[in-house]
Parts: C-alpha cells; structure tokens; sequence
C-alpha cells in the first residue's frame, strides 16, 4: 500500500517516547545526582558553618544538625506530623472546596455573557482583596476554629483557580468545539469531554498556584489563634524561645510544600493534564 | 447512501448593526456516492456551505435537505473533516478515533477494535499510541479522516483538508482519499482553493464567486473512467479545464495567479 510508504517518509517528531536527555541522564545517575544535589549541599553547608564561626547568631540561628537532630526527634515523637496533619487537612481541605465552587463558576462565566458581565465588579473587587487583609474579619464572624481556616483557604485559592479557568475555557480551540457539535455531542458533553479537557492544563496551573495561596494564608491564620497546625507551632516555638523546635516546625513547612507540589505534578501528569517538560 | 439538496439559500450573518451577506440563494444538488468539488475565492461562503450541509448553522433562509428531508442539525451520517485537523490534543490517535466513536454511540466492547481498523485502512496502524502533537500535518488529517470514517457516514464533508499540508503529502493522501472513495462510494463534499486538486478529484467542480457568495458555475469533470494510477493532470483535456477555470476564478475575484 502506498501508505506505509509515505507514512515512514515523513518526518518522526521528537516525542515523548524517546527523548535522549532523558536516556542520557538514566546512564549517569552521578552526573544527575551532581547537578541537582550541589546547591542544597552548599546551602545546608553555609547553614552548618556560619552560626560556628559566629557569622551569625547560634542562638537564633542554630547550624543545621542541631536542627535537624530537633526535628527528627520531633519527627519521631509524633508531634510534627500532628501539626502537619492538621494543615494538610485545612489546606487539602480548603483546595478541594475552592476547586468544586471555581471550576464550575468559571465554565458559567466563560459561557454566559450576561453573567459574566454581571458577576465582573464584584469579582474585581474580592479578587484585588488580599485574603490576609480579610483575616481579621474572618476571625471575627467565623472564630478561630476549623470553619475559620478552612474558609480562608478556600477565598484564597478561590480566585487563581477561577480566573484560569476563565482563561482555560475561553482558549480552547473553537473548531475542537465544532468537531464535537458536527459529532452531534450535546451541550453537556462538548463542556465535560471537549471543553474542560482542552481548558484542564490551564486549571491545572491555576490549581498549583492556588496551593501556594493555601499555605500562605493559612499559615498565617494558624499564627493569628489555632491549637494545632505548623502555622501554630512555628509561632508559639518563637514565643517559647524554643528556637530549633521553631526552625524544624519550618523545615517541615517546605516539606509539605514540596510533597504537595510533587504530588500535584505527578497527578497532573497521570492523568495527562501535564506536559513531562514541567519540572515538578 | 444519501444525497444533499440546497434550495434557494441564503445566509445572513448579523455583526452589531450590519447585515451580511455570506451566501445568496444557493441551489445545489448532490447526487449518492457523487464526489463534488466546491471551489472559489477565499470569503465566498465555502465554509459556510459546509457547514450548513453539517447541520452547524441553519440557513438564513432557505432549505438543507439530506435524502429528501429538512436537517434539523447535525447528525450521525454526516462526518466532517476540517482543514485545522480538529484532533483532541489530549487523546492519542487512537483515542481520538474511539472518541468519535463514542460520539456517535458504539459501544465500550466494538470501539477500540473499530478504531484500530480505521487507523489501519489510512496506515497510521503504528502510530496508535501516538499524540497529536507527535503527529505530521498529514498524519494528523489521516487521524481526522479515519476518525470522520469510522462512523461509516453517507456523506463525507470536507473542508479544505489538505490546504496546509505540503504538495507531496497532499498529492499522496488526495490518491488515498480517491482510493477510499472508490471503496466504500461515501458522498463527498470536497472544498479547496486549489483548481487541480478540484479536478483531480471532483467528478464534478462547483465554482463559486464572491460578494455575495453564490454559484458561479457547475462543470463535469470527465475523468470519471481514469485508470488508477495514471497521472490525468497532462492529459489535454485536464489543462483546457484548467485555464477555464482559471478564467472564470480571476473574473471573479481570485488573485492574480489564478490561486486563491
Ligand atoms: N459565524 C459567523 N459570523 C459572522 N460572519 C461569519 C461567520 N462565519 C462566516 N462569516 C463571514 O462569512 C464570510 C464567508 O466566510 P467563509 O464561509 O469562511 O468563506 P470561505 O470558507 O470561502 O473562505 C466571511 O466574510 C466571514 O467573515
Ligand atoms: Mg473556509
């Protein structure tokens, strides 16, 4: 058949089959290694040396094994992960609410002129409002509880996952839109298997932006009144002057971080939202 | 198998306070298993045509009938294939034909075997696992192509397909959409800008003119008999053709390379 032919002529695009960076790096796993692992090296090294030789104060400023001896006993003991725990759930929590209220309102807006004529100075408004400004308020008719913090959260991180679905959906190909139509797909199916498919890469960023947010202000609320979470054990360590206990109460804080970005990553990658060119 | 009658059409397109005429009163008729061309200057409404052939827009006024009857929109057995591919970029090939697949109602169990099928008959059987974006332009048009085929449709509309691939590839897929044609007798709506890809293929070209869109002129394509594989595009009658046409493009507004 003249196909095959033609077929195997054509150009082969580098896809995400076989890239050779990647077959080169699997080769060297020292080279790998060496070039992700010297900067954090360096760090924890300057870190270590600098309260020693007294660049710095020791006493505000422990080397990094006394830290790291700290926070792995507190690691052990099982109180970091409690106050990990609970801001994990406060800010999982408060993400997933955000997600299921801005998605759908943001694919509302892209579709309705009227309503996003009609929401638009409202929406301004909120969104040019820092959530840490609103902290107060929010202590005051909410408490200090859990429905307080949660609710941060979830003003926090409403706003980046709405405006990029917003964006999301109003850059999705019209002629994707078309195809699915000329399929004879309902108005239901060209949003749920074109639209928010084609707009999820978008949404995805807003999500993972959305997640810094969380942290943020929660962290910040859990320090303006709280009994438990890492925002609240940073702060009380500080006011105890238990200053290597306040220090490993950070360090887990860019653990959560991290893992969390991580795992959003990998995620967004399963379910092929994400590009493997996008560093985690 | 099925047929397509336009009858007076006109298509009017409202922007703020203006009215637009894109199409005006259209008549057109094409006939079971026919392969028409439609060819005319850029802006004279051959998309639009199309698409109301689609069910996409409804006429202005006027009628679109598939076998004798009003279309209410679009429908099952009429699969359209567009020049900017229309693939989903998050599906593989193989995905995106199952997702056409899916469109139209086959079940779970019969979809990837079908599709597989289809990816082979436009030879792209290799390339199932592959994204959009690991794809060549005229592979991806054999995706959209196989995708449109796979609901084994009447009427097949395309829309310029192959105007942004290079001379080769489009000269070996217009042999490949030939080939299909002659094997399964779809009808083929075919529009294209290019006067030697409408006579290569059409068994009859429709010339379009512009401002407001409408049927210029209808000419048989008398190669109907041509041997397979035997280059028609030298034979005398193919050139005299071919001037005509030119002729009747450029006194209608195409450029001045008798290109559009
Ligand atoms: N949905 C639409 N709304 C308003 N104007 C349109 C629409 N679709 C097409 N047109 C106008 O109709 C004219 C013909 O367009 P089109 O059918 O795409 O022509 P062609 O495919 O021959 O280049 C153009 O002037 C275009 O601006
Ligand atoms: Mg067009």
């Amino acid at each position: 058949m003249a196909t095959s032919e033609s077929v195997r002529t054509m150009a082969r695009p580098a896809g995400r089959i076989a890239s050779p960076r990647a077959a080169r790096g699997a080769a060297y796993p020292a080279v790998v290694a060496l070039k992700y692992g010297t900067m954090p090296a360096l760090l924890i090294l300057i870190w270590e040396i600098a309260p020693r030789l007294n660049l710095v104060s020791p006493v505000f400023f422990p080397p990094f094994s006394v830290v790291a001896h700290t926070a792995w006993s507190l690691l052990l003991s099982g109180v970091l992960p409690r106050h990990a725990m609970a801001s994990v759930g406060r800010a999982g929590a408060g993400l997933m609410l955000a997600t299921a209220l801005a998605v759908p309102l943001g694919v509302g807006i892209s579709a309705s002129r009227l309503l996003s004529d009609m929401l638009s100075p409202v929406l301004e408004a909120f969104r040019n409002t820092s959530p840490l400004a609103l902290l107060p308020a929010f202590t005051l008719v909410l408490g200090i509880g859990e429905v307080s913090k949660v609710t941060m959260v979830v003003y926090a991180t409403f706003w980046p996952i709405l405006l990029n679905t917003i964006a999301g959906v109003r850059g999705v190909d019209r002629v994707l839109v078309k195809a699915g139509r000329a399929m004879g797909l309902s108005r239901v199916q060209l949003v749920t298997r074109i639209v928010l498919p084609a707009a999820m890469p978008t949404i995805f960023t807003g999500i993972r932006l959305a997640m810094s947010a969380a942290f943020l202000v929660l962290i910040a609320a859990e320090m303006n009144g709280a009994r438990a979470g890492l925002g609240f054990f940073v702060n009380s360590a500080q006011a105890n002057f238990q200053i290597p206990e306040m220090y490993s109460g950070i360090l887990a804080l860019s653990a959560v971080g991290l893992f969390f970005n991580g795992a959003l990553v990998l995620l967004g990658r399963r379910i092929g939202v994400l590009r493997k060119s996008v560093a985690p | 198998m099925s047929s397509i009658t336009l009858q007076n059409v006109t298509q009017t397109y409202t922007r703020r306070d203006d009215a637009q005429v894109v199409l005006r009163d259209v008549s057109l008729s094409v006939e079971t298993g026919e392969f028409l061309c439609v060819i005319g200057p850029s802006g004279c409404g051959k998309s639009t045509l199309l698409e109301l052939m689609a069910g996409l827009e409804r006429p202005s006024r006027g009628q679109v009938l598939v076998d004798g009857r009003v279309i209410e929109g679009p429908g099952r057995g009429r699969g359209v294939v567009f020049q900017q591919y229309a693939l989903m970029p998050w599906l593989t090939a193989l995905g995106n034909v199952e997702f056409g697949l899916a469109a139209a109602g086959y079940s779970r169990r019969v979809r990837r075997q079908r599709a597989l099928e289809f990816l082979d008959l436009v030879g792209l059987a290799e390339y199932a696992s592959r994204h959009p974006d690991e794809l060549s332009g005229g592979m991806k048009q054999r995706v959209a192509i196989a995708r449109s085929l796979a609901i084994s449709p009447d009427i097949l509309l395309m829309d310029e397909p192959f105007g942004a691939l290079d001379p080769e590839t489009r000269e070996t897929l217009q042999d490949e959409l030939l080939r299909l044609w002659r094997a399964t007798g779809h009808t083929v709506v075919f529009i294209t800008h290019d006067i030697d890809e409408a006579l290569y293929l059409g068994r009859r070209v429709m010339v379009m003119a512009r401002g407001p869109g409408r049927v210029a002129a209808v000419i048989d394509v008398p190669f109907a008999d041509r041997p397979a594989g035997a280059d028609v595009r030298t034979l005398p009658r193919f050139i005299e053709l071919r001037q005509q046409l030119r002729g009747m493009l450029h006194d209608r507004g195409g450029d001045a390379h008798g290109h559009l």
